[in-house]
């Protein structure tokens, strides 16, 4: 069905994933990523032998060492709850680190002050959450509104004391044009919005400030086919842009789609470092089972 | 995924629904009257004209509102970071002892200097005593439900030593502190309005009421307009993405609770300082108490809560000539009012929404475009 009206019925057996998807849509669906291989340069981000407790206060990261280079992506597969939540929430400065290092273009910023989320983005990380619901967005917030979170201080946005409603409203304007944000209107609430536009909503405006390293979690869950297509382009863009992205995916296809290397974590740890071309679903599978271990 | 917000006309949710539930709270009220054995219509003649009968009775109306006002907007402060401040009563209380001391030691102050020094004290005082619950919720998670009924019972206890053992004027036996120099005393608007050639009732109405108007309006500010409120509203109704968007909870909450604290404090103004002129026990009078009401039915909007502290300054004044006119409509009764009042338009705040907005669809059809405000939320 598209828009209200059946527009194919066809027998299971005969039918592909890329024929349905192009159905819902309207127009042929790349599932698979265009991508070309690129060289990865400097490394922006080095993460050594990091442990991070969960929300009970035990170890939910327990010593992790990898680094995230430019130009490339880094997939960390794993089954849901082995710790990436909590590596990602730890890099984007939400939650403390209890031991290891974490260096920044070269500098170690482990203790900078209190490592804030604004810190960490005024340091040119953005961070797209694994839960738009629960952390990107405020629901009951007018989409402007929710366009601005953890920006909402810049001088763009602010006068000496009054927040600038018009610079506010322009700014979700310009994000929701160059992410089609559907309906434009930035005047509803931000639940009025379907998945996948929220979801939109979110990666424009971590996007906009041109952010060397990006943190994203789960981009497409809850996403419709069309909207994953084109968020899965613009990471790729970013990254041919020369940044770095550091994805957190459950979704095998996804890591394989985008990701340069896949990061393999099982219980807190990482069993295994593997570049895309040697990667393989069965082999990824094991290994997120804790089954075998590589690197 | 989520359908839009069902559509629904501003007017609807923020002036038809008040209206109608206001209404039903007075056919209940009525029904109540008539258990008594009196009439209803009368008795509602008797408050409405005790309330707005003529400029004194206004003025008197006008005058407890402003107290509403500020508590009101304490409240809703608070609230809007999904704090829920019940120490508005012991924040207004200390925020009374602040303006009496100020009083006391100020005989010899011009009145120009005085009154921006009161307003300061009355704040500041008042934000100290929600700064503490503010602290200990933030950095020791006690809920400041607790703590904040907790520092009521001790800035009572604290007021009646202070009231007996030390403030208290030589040789009396009321526990009151003596008259302030008529140089502390705020201007009252019928003052005013003499000298600019109008007239308005014999009232304590003063200045403190225009205040309440300007703190309405920067409440307003502060709360669409700034990115502290932006913060402060974001922490209320999600602080795990508060968080995320970089909004420090614990320092948030302990501002939001001293803001809120300021504003109960000011309350002490308009009885301390215009209407008592000296410091008197217990001067708050629930008033704290009732700002959580007027809060909640203003939707914790200022123009709200401006409205909701009229009807409810009209309940007092009025209420106070009904029990004097109809004996057997004694205080009591009209308390029991006001919570027939508090029960519909606040508990029962939706129960009609479903039918109230039908028929306005169809009073108003096509072509109107439906407002999308959503309840509890306007810029």
């Amino acid at each position: 069905m598209r828009q209200g009206q059946v527009v194919a019925t066809l027998p299971t057996r005969d039918t592909t994933a890329e024929q349905l998807a192009a159905l819902m849509v309207g127009r042929p669906v790349t599932l698979r990523v265009g991508k070309t291989a690129r060289q990865p340069g400097e490394p922006l981000l080095e993460v050594t032998d990091l442990v991070v407790l969960g929300s009970l206060g035990v170890p939910r990261v327990k010593g992790v060492t990898f680094a995230v280079r430019r130009g490339e992506i880094v997939g960390v597969a794993g089954v849901a709850g082995n710790g990436q939540s909590e590596l990602l929430e730890a890099l984007a400065g939400m939650r403390a680190v209890e031991s290891g290092r974490i260096r920044w273009q070269g500098r170690d910023i482990t203790d900078t002050g209190d490592r804030t989320p604004r810190l960490m983005r005024a340091l040119g990380l953005a961070h797209v959450p694994e839960d738009r619901h629960r952390m990107g967005l405020v629901i009951p917030f007018t989409a402007r509104e929710s366009a601005i979170l953890g920006y909402h201080r810049e001088s763009t946005y602010n006068g000496t004391i009054r927040l600038n409603r018009r610079a506010v409203a322009a700014g979700f304007d310009r994000q929701a044009a160059a992410y089609d944000v559907r309906p434009g209107d930035g005047s509803l609430p931000t639940s009025a919005f379907s998945g996948g536009n929220q979801q939109k909503i979110v990666l424009a405006r971590e996007l906009d400030r041109n952010p060397d390293l990006l943190l994203v979690g789960q981009p497409t869950r809850g996403v419709d086919i069309g909207a994953i297509e084109f968020i899965h382009q613009r990471l790729v863009a970013l990254r041919d842009a020369g940044k770095a992205i550091l994805l957190v995916s459950v979704e095998l296809d996804e890591i394989l789609a985008l990701a340069d290397r896949i990061l393999v974590m099982h219980d807190g740890g990482i069993v295994g470092d593997v570049p895309r071309a040697e990667a393989t679903e069965q082999a990824l599978g094991l290994m997120m089972a804790g089954a075998v271990g590589s690197a | 995924m989520t359908a839009p917000a069902r559509a629904r006309p501003s007017w609807v949710a923020l002036a038809a629904l008040p209206a109608v539930n206001l209404t039903v709270a007075l056919a209940l009220s009525a029904v109540v009257v008539l258990l008594v054995g009196e009439n209803p219509l009368r008795a509602l003649r008797v408050l409405a004209s005790g309330a707005f009968g003529d400029a004194e009775s206004i003025g008197y109306t006008l005058y407890y509102a402003t107290n509403f006002v500020f508590t009101g907007l304490a409240v809703a402060v608070a609230f809007h970071a999904s704090l829920f401040n019940i120490g508005a009563e012991g924040q207004a209380y200390i925020g009374g002892l602040g303006v009496a001391l100020l009083c006391l030691g100020a005989g010899a102050w011009p009145q120009l200097l005085v009154i921006p020094a009161a307003v300061v004290v009355a704040a500041a005082a008042g934000a100290a005593w929600a700064f503490l619950p503010g602290w200990l919720q933030a950095r020791r998670g006690s809920h400041v439900v607790i703590t904040t009924i907790m520092f009521n019972f001790i800035a009572s206890a604290l007021m009646t030593y202070l009231l007996v053992n030390v403030l208290i004027k030589p040789g009396q036996q009321s526990p009151e502190t003596r008259e302030f120099a008529p140089n502390t005393w705020l201007p009252q608007l019928q003052d005013a309005a003499g000298w600019l050639g109008g007239r308005l009732g014999h009232s304590p109405l003063n200045l403190s009421s225009l205040l309440a108007l300007l703190a309405g309006v920067l409440v307003w500010f502060y709360l669409w307009h700034t990115r502290w409120g932006y913060e402060l509203r974001a922490l209320g109704h999600n602080e795990t993405a508060a968080v995320y968007g970089g909004i420090p909870p614990a320092r948030t909450v302990i501002a939001v609770m001293a803001i809120s604290g300021g504003l109960a404090g000011l309350m002490s103004l308009n009885d301390v300082m215009g209407a008592q002129h000296r410091l008197l026990m217990n001067f708050p009078g629930g008033a704290g108490y009732v700002g959580i009401a007027v809060a909640l039915m203003g939707r914790n909007h200022p123009v709200g809560i401006g409205l909701a502290a009229i009807l409810f300054g009209a309940l007092y004044q009025g209420g106070s000539e009904l029990s004097f006119d109809m004996p057997k409509l004694n205080r009591d009764m009209v308390v029991v009012i006001q919570g027939l009042i508090i029960l519909v338009c606040g508990a029962l705040e939706y129960a009609l929404r479903g039918p109230v907005e039908a028929l306005c669809r169809r009073m108003a059809p096509s072509g109107r475009e439906w407002a999308r405000i959503r309840p509890g939320h306007a810029e």
